[in-house]
């Protein structure tokens, strides 16, 4: 029974760390039918500035902002210099941003090296907790916390707020919502460097506990893929329901059968998008 | 026809290269010509029918451990365990083609990585069968007319093979099947409304292309008496995508030459730094940005040129609608 506790709570954590990845992604392909697939380089760079910064001031709590603020100047980069591209077929854009991703990997290598590092957890979150009968770390709750304050923020953000509006408009139907004088091509900018900026973010909040290093890039954007076409492209709903399964299924999977975790988290994947190729929430074909 | 005049002319062409080059060399254009060859079979797949796939390592890397696990494991003849390994990722590669085909654009990219790492993930985690990350080691290789232990022996086997396969892939593409790949890129609403089976032409191209990279996953094996993870990873799969990018979709000859020439590149590049990344996604974005066509878009552009030069400006102003 503990054993399960455990394991739900780290299968919670991770996908609540997914969720602040995958939701940049799937907003951003969602609004402009664009994928990046070098969102998960931007999630890994805005780790190591969160360590860097965290290394010369000693505080976790500034490292965030600063993490956030590199990645979303990446990502408005990436988004004004490749416009032309990005706007073009789909396929160049998935070869733009993989060569992209590839480029940012070998920079951050080059950069900070090859060698796994960490962010300590910050002091205050720095103990353990008594949940439900285990002992789990506080800073791992504090995390869980988060990702549910942050979903329904941004539930209420996306059905309450104006601007949601606006992004839903542009979503749904962008020649129309242009028709309605929406600055389409603002809004998108907006978007693009907002969820570049959370990606920063979850690269910081992600190290206490998944560590940064080369590599991780590539394995956070493949599970954030999955969460996103999962839960159905341009949802949020979606995309927070389907961070929390695919970061249970991941590490049951990796507990239970650890020669075969890969298998047990893709193959459910792979039938859900055979059955129903628009995610669980989806209402756009990702195509 | 003249396709393949061009495909035996460059066989006889390349036949020459031992008495040239090197030892190392000639080991280097051996694994080149395995790896254009592989990139050559994915252009049915990617640059006719458009499916952008990132999991094709998976078919060259399973044909090479089922080769070389009957082998190791079952003390299988090599000739007969080639057979299994091709069989192997076959077999894979129709039970999955049928579903992958049901989804299109972003959700088959997703499918075929998720798919490449589950294979990668097997070969990786289940130590105890497939060695883990050490891979197989000391794979024999087969007995022949000639002696396949020795260089030359073994580049001529794989121009053999090359020659061979590329000339299948050459028939084949310019057959109806082949040509209604394209008709599938173009309009699959059109295609269905001739009365295509849109999803099994797709299918069709999916397992050709993955009987092909089966093939050199084999041969590649038997050339470097080993099989790793990395003929499974994504990377591979990414690097053969970019090929055929680079090489130009659907001209066959262009994904070879490039499938080649990146792989003498980052063969060259590992040696000497650790930037074979940073080379592979600049390749990337400056194709995809400045040369959308690829390699095989530059030869009629020469070609247009030169004709224009020769037949004045009157060919200039009614010959611009092919560009």
């Amino acid at each position: 029974m503990r054993l399960w506790v455990f394991q739900i709570l780290n299968g919670l954590t991770m996908g609540s760390l997914l969720f602040f990845v995958a939701a940049g992604l799937s907003v951003v392909f969602g609004l402009m039918r664009i994928l990046n697939l070098s969102h998960g380089a931007i999630f890994l760079f805005g780790g190591f500035v969160g360590l860097a910064v965290q290394k010369a001031t000693g505080s976790f709590w500034l490292a965030i902002p600063a993490a956030m603020l590199a990645a979303g100047i990446l990502g408005f980069i990436i988004q004004k210099v490749f416009s032309t591209t990005l706007m073009g077929s789909r396929f160049n854009q998935v070869l733009l941003t993989l060569g992209l991703a590839f480029i940012f990997n070998n920079s951050i290598l080059a950069i900070w090296g090859g060698a796994p590092q960490t962010i300590p957890a910050p002091e205050i979150l720095a103990t353990s907790v008594k949940v439900l009968g285990v002992t789990y770390p506080a800073y791992r709750l504090f995390l869980i916390v988060l990702a549910f304050v942050a979903g329904i923020g941004l539930w209420f953000f996306w059905e309450r707020s104006r601007l949601g509006a606006i992004v839903r408009a542009c979503v749904d139907d962008r020649d129309m919502a242009t028709a309605m004088g929406i600055r389409v091509e603002i809004v998108f900018a907006t978007v693009f460097t907002l969820g570049a900026a959370i990606a920063g973010m979850a690269g910081v909040l992600g190290a206490p506990v998944l560590g940064v290093s080369i590599g991780l890039d590539f394995d956070v954007l493949l599970l954030a893929l999955v969460v996103m076409v999962v839960g159905g492209v341009g949802s949020l709903s979606g995309a927070f329901v389907a961070s929390l399964m695919v970061g249970l299924v991941d590490t049951f999977g990796k507990a239970l059968f650890p020669e075969l975790s890969y298998f047990t988290l893709f193959s459910p994947v792979i039938i859900i998008l055979i059955v129903r190729p628009l995610g669980l929430f989806g209402r756009i074909p990702p195509e | 026809m003249r396709r393949e005049k061009i495909i035996i002319g460059a066989g006889i062409v390349l036949a020459v290269l031992p008495f040239v080059l090197t030892e190392y060399w000639l080991g280097l254009f051996t694994q080149a010509l395995i790896f254009g060859g592989f990139a050559m079979g994915l252009d049915l797949l990617v640059g006719y029918t458009r499916m952008p796939t990132l999991g094709h390592a998976a078919f060259f890397g399973l044909a090479g451990y089922g080769t070389a696990l009957a082998i190791t494991r079952f003390g299988i003849n090599p000739w007969i365990a080639a057979g299994i390994g091709v069989l192997l990722s076959g077999g894979v590669a129709v039970a999955f083609a049928p579903l992958a085909v049901r989804v299109r654009g972003l959700t088959f990219l997703t499918i075929t990585l998720a798919f490449g790492q589950v294979t990668w993930g097997l070969a990786t985690r289940w130590t105890s069968f497939t060695g883990g990350e050490n891979g197989i080691p000391s794979v024999p290789r087969p007995d022949f007319i000639w002696d396949l232990n020795d260089r030359t022996g073994f580049f001529y086997l794989t121009l053999i093979v090359v020659i061979f396969v590329s000339l299948l892939i050459s028939i084949f593409a310019s057959s109806a099947v082949g040509m209604s790949f394209m008709g599938v890129r173009g309009s699959d609403t059109r295609m269905s409304a001739l009365g295509y089976n849109v999803q099994s032409r797709r299918a069709t191209a999916f397992i050709v292309a993955a009987l092909v990279a089966a093939v050199y996953g084999v041969l590649s094996t038997f050339f470097n008496k080993f099989v790793g993870t990395g003929s499974l990873s994504w990377q591979l799969s990414a690097q053969m995508l970019l090929a055929v990018v680079v090489g130009g979709f659907g001209s066959l000859w262009g994904p070879f030459v490039a499938g080649s020439g990146l792989h003498i590149l980052k063969t060259l590049l590992i040696g000497s730094t650790q930037r074979w990344p940073m080379v592979l996604g600049l390749l990337y974005v400056i194709s995809v940005v400045f040369l959308p066509g690829g390699l095989s878009s530059l030869v009629p552009t020469i070609k247009q040129r030169m004709i224009h030069r020769s037949k004045g400006k009157e060919h200039a102003r009614y010959g611009t609608n092919s560009k």
